[in-house]
């Protein structure tokens, strides 16, 4: 879960437990040095780094360079080396930068980071991602907020089977049936923020993603149901072995 | 980690069980979900072969085309320190050997030329001494510049060892694990490095870490129960796609043949089997070549090609020398690693061949099947 | 007094001061944020032990929320 836009700490804090999230991703920002407090004062105090694995990210870079400066400094902040890797450059539709990302996460692994890249949903970026040594793959599937599913659907698919690490798919997923659709294509699992974050009941929301994941998981595993579709009979291929 | 870990935590019992007794309804899904489980369903009894066929052509046509490489094996050695019972090359088979020079290799090349072949082959036993590494580079870089696509079939080697034989100019690598059944694979490796199972099931994987861009992988069909091998070789495939993601996979399915040494197959693996085995492997893994050497006759060949089978060779020799007659002044017995001269017109087949029909005719038969032959398909200077 | 860069604004600061006493008044507490001075991370454990020192650029940074 993604712990941005809530409208308080508590609210968010309640959500995360009603998610069932496991991985929870924060962003780093400049103090506020004038003495006032910030909203969030610290978002650390709502997080229980017992209960979730804290996921700093590097919202805000926008090159390799940048990411790994706020990396270190989210180590520093999480003592944790868990980073979601994520640099984009255009703030208009938040699309990661394959090239700067790839750059970042080869000097990040050599620097000992266990790290988790948000990427475009590019089946060959993917791989050599986790050639490159990355713990996860994490394509998008639509835009960061734009709630429109798994636009990416084919690439998704294509990613999940090449896989040799955990598929983590993450942005745009609107709906809880969209979480499902992604389990049931064998992603491993679902990042989601805007969705749960701007609902309503953010909580009963994050309670009906966790539902979704759960089931689309299930439907995974047991393997889905067949579209009947007749194969149209030629002539004998085959005819060859009887002579 | 390796395949080796993978292939141990194989449910193989339960696969192999469900490649027994699946129902045609889950024939019907299979068809629907390619993966290890429902290639397991596909090659079942329950599997109706004319369906499979329809959908094999289908997926091959929209794969490949009609399209068929052609390659050429060239023996460049048929010494060999391992004991394999099945192989005409086995240690303890006194056979007429020979080790051609590069250079012998060279003008056995060039008659390969001159039949049109691009695609080579190149095939030895497993000798430190009369094989070596070396040798391997040499011939290699010999043919290098009149041969755009050099694949090798010989003893396994470290990732280390195959670079040099890598930047000379191979880009293709074959190793056949003979027999993914343990025990079998014990029983017919009585001496030598090919003994040990695991090592050699590693090796595509070494292989590409070396920069080999085709790898080729196979069971000998008739060492074991094939339905048990086609599942092993189907989740070799599986995890080399994941693994070895950059190269090429190729898959053969070769029958045991008469051979030196008058190995009797243990089980049969009839024609009906072995076409069902390709269009499993067609409609499981739609990109990976499928190749069927002359070990198989014309008519088996024939009427494969447009179910799956996209490489294959013609006008094949499976010995040293064979194309040209190179290296018969030095035909020799090997005893003890040492050498006793001896006469003879041609070194030993490593196994007989059923289709005997010359490349011309080979290519003749593909146009009049409306498939082009592809001789030169690929050509490794442009990989820089 | 000496000039440093907090945060992208230029302020003057008395000397010597040592890290943790100039946080100390921004309210911050060091459990709460991270800090770099001149593009190293400083460790927490570290922070009573550094000296500000003119043209130091500092930079204080805090876990908030984010996607």
């Amino acid at each position: 879960m993604g712990t941005g836009k809530f409208a308080s700490g508590e609210l968010m804090a309640a959500a995360l437990v009603a998610s069932g999230a496991e991985l929870v991703t924060v962003a780093l920002r400049r103090a506020d040095l004038t003495g006032g407090k910030d909203k969030f004062a610290n978002i650390l105090t709502f997080l229980d780094p017992k209960k979730y694995q804290l996921l700093p990210n590097t919202s805000g870079a926008r090159t390799a360079e940048e990411a790994c400066r706020l990396a270190r400094l989210g180590r520093e902040a999480t003592g944790s080396t868990w980073l979601k890797l994520e640099i984009h450059p255009d703030p208009r539709y938040l699309l990661p930068d394959p090239i700067e990302t790839m750059k970042a996460a080869e000097i990040l692994i050599k620097d000992g980071f266990t790290v988790l890249p948000y990427i475009n949903a590019d089946p060959v970026l993917a791989k050599r991602l986790a050639d490159a040594g990355c713990a996860t793959v994490m394509p998008l599937g639509s835009p960061i907020g734009s709630a429109r599913g798994l636009e990416t659907r084919a690439s998704l698919a294509i990613i999940i089977e090449q896989a040799t690490v955990p598929v983590v798919v993450d942005a745009g997923l609107g709906a809880p049936s969209h979480a499902a659709a992604a389990m049931e294509m064998g992603a491993d699992a679902v990042l989601v923020n805007t969705a749960v974050a701007v609902a309503s009941d953010p909580v009963r929301m994050a309670d009906a993603f966790k539902t979704a994941v759960i089931a689309g998981r299930s439907a995974y595993e047991i393997g889905l149901a067949p579209q009947r579709q007749e194969a149209d009979a030629t002539s004998p291929l085959t005819g060859f072995l009887n002579q | 980690m390796s395949f080796v870990a993978t292939f141990n935590s194989l449910p193989a019992v339960e696969l192999r069980r469900h490649s027994q007794n699946a129902t045609l309804s889950e024939f019907e899904t299979a068809l629907q979900h390619p993966n290890l489980e429902s290639f397991a369903v596909l090659i079942s009894p329950a599997a109706d072969l004319e369906k499979l066929a329809a959908l094999a052509q289908k997926t091959t046509l929209r794969h490949f085309g009609k399209v068929i490489r052609l390659y050429a094996p060239l023996y460049l050695s048929n010494e060999c320190i391992n004991i394999c019972r099945y192989c005409g090359f086995s240690r303890d088979n006194p056979i007429l050997r020979v080790t051609l020079t590069p250079e012998q290799v060279a003008a056995e090349a060039r008659y390969l030329q001159t039949e049109g072949f691009r695609h080579i082959l190149l095939v030895a036993g497993e000798h430190p001494h009369f094989v070596s590494n070396n040798f391997l580079r040499d011939c290699v870089a010999k043919l290098r510049p009149e041969w755009p696509s050099i694949a090798l079939e010989v003893g396994p080697l470290e990732t280390e060892e195959y670079r040099p034989i890598v930047e000379a100019g191979a880009e293709g690598l074959v190793i056949y694990q003979e027999t993914y059944d343990r025990e079998v694979y014990t029983s017919m490796h009585t001496s030598g490095p090919k003994m040990n199972f695991d090592w050699r099931l590693e090796t595509p994987e070494r292989a590409y870490q070396a920069g080999f861009k085709r790898i080729g992988i196979g069971a000998l069909l008739g060492l074991s129960d094939w339905r048990s091998e086609a599942i092993a070789v189907a989740a070799h495939i599986q995890y080399l796609l994941k693994h070895c993601w950059k190269a090429q996979i190729n898959v053969s399915v070769p029958r045991i043949r008469p051979a030196a040494g008058e190995f009797q197959p243990l089980s049969q693996v009839t024609e009906r089997e072995l076409v069902k085995f390709v269009c499993a492997l067609r409609l499981t893994f739609p990109e990976v070549g499928i190749s069927l050497s002359t070990r198989e006759t014309a008519k088996l060949r024939d009427g494969l090609i447009p179910l799956g089978v996209t490489m294959i060779s013609a006008g094949s020799h499976t010995e040293p020398g064979g194309y040209t007659g190179q290296g018969r002044a030095d035909l020799h017995l090997t005893k003890g690693g040492r050498r006793i001269d001896s006469e003879g017109e041609h070194a030993t087949v490593q196994f007989e061949i059923a289709d005997n029909r010359s490349p011309a005719q080979v290519a003749a038969k593909l146009d009049t099947m409306g498939y082009e032959p592809v001789w030169k398909d690929w050509d490794i200077s442009l990989n820089g | 007094m000496a000039k440093i860069i907090a945060n992208g604004n230029e302020i003057e600061i008395r000397q010597p001061y040592r890290l943790s006493d100039w946080l100390q008044q921004t309210g911050w507490k060091p459990t709460q944020v991270v800090v770099e001075l001149n593009g190293e991370v400083i460790p927490r454990s570290q922070f009573s032990n550094v000296e500000l020192c003119e043209g130091d650029r500092l930079e204080v940074i805090l876990p908030v929320a984010g996607g």
